[in-house]
């Protein structure tokens, strides 16, 4: 065991040091943030930018370091705040999700529909199903020309362990009142009729889903006809049914609320007030974007310096 | 007759180390809660093109790195210590200058080359029982040992 000497501390009182610096930290983060904040939107007509990622759901628990569904609650919150803040002209929908449960897709479409500012969809990777409601009840829907859209459908399949219990010999001991209460138990087969009542409550619902879309988005019978095959589109192909106005991201959202509203837009992401654990990782992830984008710059510059073919 | 305990200081356990490290960081980072939630708010600079954010982005992140650097740096020069390594009874050894507290902890500059300490210091650490970066600011970590 080797014995060394240490430096004796240049103040008297660790707790005072450790209280100074930590409020030093605490008071220039609030500082910058608070003037990030507000220089954000200076310069340029706000626009608020609400991301759907994820399927659809009414409400979503954050996880530990990221949330993947795409909360309703949480976006129609948005949706009514910046609709109410006088400092965003436009909302800018910015959607990847696969679409997700019919209630939860409706209360966003609702919302978007009640929003009085100029709403515009923008389809990323994926805008397809309840997503593309979403998107249908926007006043302009931009997507990129290989983006996943339509599937104007509804789906009700689900995996049956009926004959897989018989095998195995584990008997579902059926207990209830009233004819339908246990309609869609995977532990039984289906009967005809309760098929029957399943299938009609999914067509409900695909005519109601349809119908909303088709009068969004004004479609011609031609292309309802198309659509309601519940077919996905790419995002050319939308274009050509209707389903979306323009091909493109977000230079030609900007493009558009320019020259149809008249706004300058300076976007700002909107997202509800994260966890400690959500915040720390996506500094993790922007640090590494940074750490990873610093490595091959050098890389680059470096083989283009000193590279020749001949 | 009464026995008399002895402290002497050696260098620091790896466990010890880390779980200090860790502590710290997790307290500066609380205290940055505010410009650590800008990224969660404003991720637009991968996805908007937007130059403007992208810079902001930059600029924080350097900003939080930065003062993640001048807390360890601050701390082990004028108090001797972080506050994880005090609870975890470790100490900076020898007589040090601001300028090799600021060595010690060069790696959270997050720029090249720089930040490839974040792989080689635990490696070094893990096999030399000493970062690169101590051994280049000749500085140590101690931990206090009673013997009877």
């Amino acid at each position: 065991m080797n014995d060394v000497s240490v430096s004796k501390p240049r103040v008297k009182s660790f707790f005072q040091t450790a209280v100074f610096v930590l409020l030093s930290v605490l008071v220039v983060s609030f500082l910058v943030s608070s003037l990030l904040d507000a220089d954000s939107l200076a310069g340029g007509d706000g626009v608020a930018v609400i991301p759907v990622k994820g399927v659809i759901t009414i409400d979503a628990a954050s996880g530990f370091l990221d949330s993947s569904v795409a909360s309703s609650s949480r976006i129609v919150s948005l949706i009514e705040s910046a609709d109410k803040d006088d400092s965003y002209k436009a909302i800018v929908l910015d959607i990847n999700s696969p679409g997700g449960a019919p209630v939860a897709s409706n209360e966003i479409v609702i919302a978007v529909k009640k929003a009085s500012k100029p709403v515009v969809a923008l389809i990323r990777e994926t805008g397809a199903s309840g997503a593309y409601w979403v998107a249908s009840a926007a006043d302009h829907v931009v997507a990129n020309s290989l983006s996943i859209t339509g599937s104007v459908g509804v789906i009700g399949s689900y995996v049956e362990f009926a004959e897989f219990l018989e095998e195995y010999n584990v008997t579902y001991r059926r207990l209830v009142v009233g004819e339908y209460k246990d309609l869609g138990s995977p532990f039984r087969e289906l009967s005809r009729s309760e098929e029957d009542v399943l299938q009609s409550k999914l067509n409900r619902m695909g005519e109601i889903f349809l119908s909303d879309v088709v009068s969004n988005r004004n479609l011609s019978d031609e292309h309802k006809e198309v659509v309601s095959t519940a077919v996905f589109f790419l995002g050319v192909e939308a274009v050509e049914v209707g389903l979306v106005d323009e091909l493109g991201g977000f230079d030609e959202v900007s493009d558009y609320l320019l020259d149809v509203h008249g706004l300058e837009a300076k976007y700002k992401r909107l997202s509800v007030r994260t966890g400690f654990f959500e915040a720390l990782s996506s500094f993790g992830s922007s640090h590494g974007y940074w750490v990873g984008k610093g490595l091959s710059d050098s890389v680059f510059s470096s083989s283009r310096g000193g590279g020749d073919l001949r | 007759m009464p026995r008399i305990a002895k402290t002497v200081w050696c260098s620091a356990a790896l466990s010890k180390r880390l779980f200090s490290f860790i502590l710290d960081l997790f307290i500066v980072s609380v205290c940055m809660f505010p410009l650590l939630s800008l990224f969660s708010q404003s991720n637009l600079s991968f996805d908007a093109g937007s130059s403007d954010v992208s810079g902001q982005l930059l600029f924080v992140s350097v900003l939080v790195s930065s003062l993640f650097w001048a807390y360890f740096s601050v701390m082990e020069f004028y108090a001797g210590a972080t506050i994880g390594m005090r609870v975890l009874g470790l100490r900076l050894g020898g007589d040090n200058t601001f300028v090799r507290c600021l060595i010690r902890h060069a790696y959270f500059l997050p720029v090249f080359p720089f930040s490839l300490l974040w792989f080689v210091e635990p490696l070094a650490l893990l096999f030399r029982g000493r970062r690169v970066l101590e051994m280049l600011s000749k500085t140590v970590t101690v931990e206090e040992v009673k013997l009877l």
